[in-house]
């Protein structure tokens, strides 16, 4: 197991090498247009103990909708696999992903908007 | 029937509209909702992490509140109208059951209040709905909604992950069920369990006006008078992209409980104009 599957396997639960590569989870997913590489493409990277699946924007775009954790054939939860690629980024010393006085029309929000935002996107 | 009831930032602060038809709604269905005294918020998107339950602490201390205001009344059934307050309780009233360690690490973190037993049963409104029965909410309808097509948009938090679906998570019914007992159509919408973008909203706002302007589109391809939408975010992510298309290009968004309430004949809390059309659609005009 390389470090970069010990620290996904550890945050998410999920074992990684259980993928085989089959793409259900990119064919499901409604954000690909957004996204740097394919959910699949990903965890292909992680396998390989690729650290730098880390600057890709594809986990920061996935937004926990699950459909790909339901269709996955291996039964691995994948938008969990996303959240421990962006909780790594996180619980890195120094890093910020978002500053969150500048949300735009923050007064219009409903507040379960900002606070998701700050569940995601700050530790 | 009497059960606790969870009602969420949302209801309160944004849309009070949503709290109050489903009160109205309550009502004429004999349910008593017995607010949980002290709930916090639900942390909305439930952490993934395994290895991090301090961003489940805020469910769990309104589960505490809940479990000692449910003895008091005789039951152990939450509900919460708002399906991202649902989905959190849900998943996090799942996780205290199957592990024990994670139950036993948050007891003891939480050691100015009782310890919480998972015993509390998380339902949606849908739920309780469903086992009133729609045959018996047929009978209860003073204005049915004939002529009038609307899209049911379960969203993603109804349905997903496995083990909070409320019906099947691939092809739900229960929604157009309500629908139909209410007299109105329910339209073919392939994209009923889409994403709405959710929280991308706050920094990306292009990613829901992809989303959305999608989702729109697939209701108004089948020339639907309404969308539906049980989730606060998602009514405020469908608007915002209604904003983004041409007047003749949107489709009115409402909660589904105002539709419900407009039919049982009690007030819906929709805006006048759109109550307006809705009546003007199904010929039962009246002066408002």
């Amino acid at each position: 197991m390389n470090e970069l599957v010990e620290r996904v396997t550890e945050i998410s639960g999920q074992n990684v090498y259980s993928c085989y590569q089959c793409g259900n989870c990119s064919a499901g997913c409604m954000f690909t247009d957004e996204m740097d590489m394919l959910p699949h493409q990903v965890i292909a990277l992680v396998q390989g103990g690729d650290k730098s699946v880390l600057e890709l924007n594809t986990s920061w775009i996935c937004a926990s909708c699950f459909v790909c954790s339901i269709r996955c054939p291996r039964g691995l939860d994948v938008a969990a696999i996303m959240e421990a690629l962006r909780e790594i980024k996180i619980r890195e010393k120094g890093f910020r992903k978002v500053d969150l006085r500048k949300i735009k029309d923050v007064e219009k929000l409903p507040q379960i908007a900002i606070t998701a935002a700050a569940q995601k996107f700050t530790w | 029937m009497r059960v606790l009831y969870y009602p969420g930032c949302s209801l309160r602060n944004s849309y009070p509209e949503f709290e109050k038809s489903t009160y109205e709604v309550c009502e004429k269905l004999n349910i008593e909702l017995v607010e949980i005294p002290d709930w916090n918020c639900c942390g909305v998107v439930p952490s993934l992490a395994a290895d991090n339950v301090m961003r489940h602490i805020g469910a769990i201390r309104s589960f505490i509140n809940a479990q000692q205001k449910g003895k008091e009344i005789g039951t152990n059934v939450v509900v919460t109208v708002c399906s991202m307050c649902y989905n959190v309780l849900k998943r996090v009233n799942l996780i205290l059951k199957e592990e024990a360690d994670t139950l036993k690490n948050v007891n003891d973190f939480i050691d100015d209040q009782p310890d919480y037993v998972p015993t509390l049963k998380i339902v949606h409104f849908f739920d309780l709905l469903r086992e009133i029965g729609f045959d018996k909410i047929k009978e209860k309808v003073s204005t049915p909604l004939e002529k009038l097509k609307v899209a049911t948009y379960y969203g993603c938090a109804l349905l997903r992950p496995e083990g909070v679906q409320i019906d099947d998570p691939e092809n739900p019914k229960v929604f157009q069920d309500l629908v139909i007992s209410v007299g109105a159509e329910p339209v073919n919408f392939p994209f009923k369990i889409e994403c709405c973008g959710n929280y991308h909203i706050t920094f990306e706002p292009e990613i829901v006006e992809m989303r959305t302007r999608k989702i729109i589109g697939s209701a108004r391809s089948e020339n639907t008078d309404l969308i539906l939408s049980p989730c606060p975010l998602c009514t405020y992510n469908l608007n915002h992209g209604n904003e983004t298309l041409k007047e003749d290009e949107r489709v009115p968004v409402v909660f589904f409980t105002q539709l419900l309430a407009l039919a049982l004949g009690v007030k819906s809390y929709l805006p006048a104009e759109i109550e307006n059309q809705i009546l003007k659609k199904i010929g039962e005009e009246k002066n408002v």
